[in-house]
């Protein structure tokens, strides 16, 4: 009987990791969506001058295409869901790993998690599939230590994948694209404004920059640095309602001044700009419509193209 | 406390009728403390927080805090009740004697595996399994490991994802046409089917890592071809219970033609309103005492009348379905909104599209394929073919079930349906 147990827990255990390795497969196969693009960010060796890094902020506002076309780089948005600076320095190591240098990186600071002080990698079964990234999975690991298991142990990380990541091997393996795949380019997430028809002002919070937040802005200023790479820290539109939710808003932009102005490097400030006020290019206070992030890429060119020349 | 408390007096009850002390008043006193128990918390705090809301709105002191919300219904409590009950009534009945002692009494109620929602095990059936069995010396693990892996595929991957198609439209009934809130029921009859019977098979599994037989709960009840087959195959325990404890007491058939038929309406009313404070579950008993009632008029009329099976079964499954969307409907109005839709303006615009958008139109497709798969196996079961698969593949579709409860099974514990009742 003993033997028989032994024998099905076998043809089990085999079994789960085949369906995982199959499911995983499948994802890193997506040619479009989220997972061609950390498939990209984490596997693939790169060549960009440019990139953006930051939260979901800088993943929906800026747009490689756009940029592109008027500076006339290269550029790539490693911007991801929910990133703290403790994130961002992550997945900029993991990104760097197996790609060159960028020449610039555009940092745009969220004040949202500048100020908890506490990581919770937000979509984190979205990582299983690219955990061969040993810089990913040390710096991953250190954060949620359960991620080495998550790596090794399909019983602990499928449960957290789902359906989802069955549906998105699926479209892998097939070759067709999912219903929000073609929304993303070169790691820019466009959003159609019917999607969040209301902007509601949600309850005021006071921002601050929290010393192990600061400590991760530093550890990102000084990568750069070491690397020869030229950043930029931005903090990119917000819709007027979030000077009422935010109630030190000025308090918090000075203190990054100071970051930069100490570091000797620039702090682009443009939450508050001639959009601010229009209600069709935001989804919410802090995150803009594709038509928003359009004109505020277009602008944000044309300073970096002007930065240069008068660099 | 509250599982320590009513059992204590039971036993306390059983003690004194079985001594025959004052055997009546002893039963009386144990029905009315269970039921009152079962009555607080489930019609009470819903009713008092009723009152207290309209109270508030009109003299506009609105406050979430007076609300007797926090007040949580114990897990399981009206199966515990049941069997508690049933004790201390077979006791009068003179069926068996009363426990000696009281921590006997405490493990047959509180027998972990199927406390929460079943099947109701009678006293008489359990007890000696407890005296007799070697706990950890005879294990049946093949059994244990089929009935829990096809339990937990009922529930989470099956039940738990069908879920996610139903309670969007059940929430919203006003954006989906006749064929989606039809579709969305018969979806729902699939759902608690699993819900519910896998919590069964997976409290039977475990019983067996004790030695413990538990009694067959559920026999197919979706493959019947009338209610009266349906009320024999679905939670058996349950049906049994209200035949014997509440059907009997109130006569049974040993009564007029007419107050039987009484009797039968009122046990389906009565079993409908135990669910909850919600006019909607009376609504579904009363649909089902009436079917039942005129199954057997037409029984009686044509007694030799035998309807073709398919039509047979395509009645019972749609009057199911029918029938437990009042169950499911949110209120009231919800299902005049649902009723209307499905008898008096037929709308099948856009067919069934905005049920399949609700996730994904791939998930919408593995969900009709784990239906499949459930009638696949309950079919090869009912025509006992599932003797006939080559015992040596039996363990790889047990194993590749497991595989699919990591893969598609939801994890995000949601909660047995019947844990709240």
């Amino acid at each position: 009987m003993i033997k028989k147990v032994l024998i099905y827990l076998l043809f089990f255990i085999i079994g789960i990791y085949a369906v995982r390795e199959f499911i995983y497969i499948g994802i890193r196969k997506n040619k479009h969506g989220v997972y061609e693009k950390y498939n990209t960010m984490f596997l693939k060796k790169n060549a960009y001058d440019v990139v953006f890094l930051g939260s979901s902020r800088a993943e929906t506002h800026f747009n490689p295409r756009i940029f592109d076309s008027i500076t006339g780089t290269f550029s790539y948005n490693l911007g991801v869901t929910g990133a703290t600076p403790r994130i961002a320095f992550a997945v900029l190591k993991a990104y760097c790993s197996k790609s060159e240098m960028p020449k610039h990186i555009i940092f745009d600071l969220d004040f949202h998690f500048l100020k908890y002080g506490i990581d919770t990698i937000r979509h984190f079964p979205r990582y299983f599939p690219f955990l061969s990234n040993q810089t990913l999975l040390k710096e991953f690991s250190g954060i949620d230590s359960r991620f080495v298991s998550f790596k090794c142990n399909p019983l602990h990380s499928l449960p957290y994948s789902n359906f989802r990541a069955l549906a998105a091997s699926l479209h892998g393996w097939v070759g067709v694209t999912g219903k929000y795949d073609t929304t993303y380019y070169k790691g820019y997430a466009s959003v159609i404004f019917n999607e969040f028809p209301h902007i509601k002002t949600r309850r005021p919070f006071y921002g601050f920059i929290h010393p192990r937040e600061r400590q991760y802005i530093d550890s990102i200023i000084n990568f750069s640095r070491q690397n020869h790479i030229n950043l930029i820290l931005v903090t990119s539109p917000m819709f007027k309602g979030a000077e009422e939710e935010m109630l030190n808003k000025k308090a918090v932009i000075k203190q990054l001044q100071n970051i930069a102005k100490i570091n000797k490097i620039e702090y682009w400030d443009m939450s508050k700009s001639a959009y601010s006020n229009k209600e069709d290019y935001f989804t919410d206070n802090f995150h803009m419509t594709s038509k928003g992030a359009r004109l505020f890429t277009l602008g944000f060119a044309f300073n970096f193209t002007q930065y240069f020349h008068r660099k | 406390m509250l599982l320590f408390g009513t059992s204590a007096f039971d036993y306390f009850c059983a003690r004194q009728i079985s001594n025959g002390i004052s055997k009546k008043t002893f039963l009386v006193l144990s029905v009315l403390t269970n039921i009152g128990v079962l009555f607080a918390f489930k019609y009470f705090v819903p009713v008092a927080n009723y009152f207290i809301y309209e109270y508030n709105r009109a003299e506009c002191m609105w406050s979430e805090d007076e609300l007797l919300s926090n007040l949580i219904i114990p897990a399981g409590l009206s199966f515990y009740t049941f069997q508690s009950l049933s004790y201390t009534i077979d006791v009068y009945r003179e069926k068996y004697k009363a426990a000696d002692k009281f921590y006997e009494f405490l493990l047959y109620v509180s027998f972990f595996p199927h406390m929460v929602a079943g099947p109701i095990v009678r006293y008489k059936d359990l007890m000696p399994q407890f005296k007799v069995v070697q706990f950890f010396k005879s294990i049946d693990w093949e059994n244990f490991a089929k009935l829990t892996i096809w339990g937990y595929f009922k529930k989470m991957v099956i039940a738990d994802n069908l879920s996610k198609l139903v309670t969007p439209v059940f929430n919203d009934v006003n954006s989906f046409n006749s064929l989606e809130i039809l579709l969305a029921g018969f979806l729902f009859v699939v759902q608690v089917y699993c819900d519910f019977s896998g919590y069964s098979d997976i409290a039977t599994g475990v019983s067996k890592l004790f030695g413990i037989n538990l009694s067959l709960n559920w026999r197919r009840p979706l493959l019947s071809k009338s209610l009266h087959e349906f009320w024999t195959r679905n939670h058996i325990s349950i049906t049994t219970w209200f035949r014997d404890y509440l059907y009997i007491s109130l006569g049974g058939n040993r009564v007029t033609y007419v107050r039987w038929l009484l009797n039968i309406f009122l046990v389906f009313v009565i079993s409908g309103a135990w669910h909850g404070a919600n006019l909607t579950f009376v609504i579904w008993g009363v649909m089902h005492g009436v079917v039942y009632i005129f199954e057997i008029l037409i029984q009686k009329k044509w007694p030799h009348y035998k309807a073709n099976k398919y039509l047979g079964w395509l009645y019972l499954v749609s009057f199911h379905t029918i029938s437990l969307i009042a169950f499911r409907a949110l209120s009231v109005n919800d299902l005049g909104i649902m009723y209307d839709k499905l008898f008096c303006h037929l709308s099948f615009t856009n067919g069934i599209g905005h049920i399949i958008l609700i996730n994904d139109r791939l998930f919408f497709y593995l969900c009709l394929f784990l239906v499949m798969i459930l009638f696949v196996k309950e079919l090869l079961e009912e025509n006992n073919s599932i003797l006939s698969i080559k015992e040596k593949l039996r363990p790889v579709t047990y194993i590749l079930l497991l595989i699919a409860l990591f893969v598609i099974g939801d994890f995000n514990a949601n909660e047995f349906i019947y844990f709240q009742f």
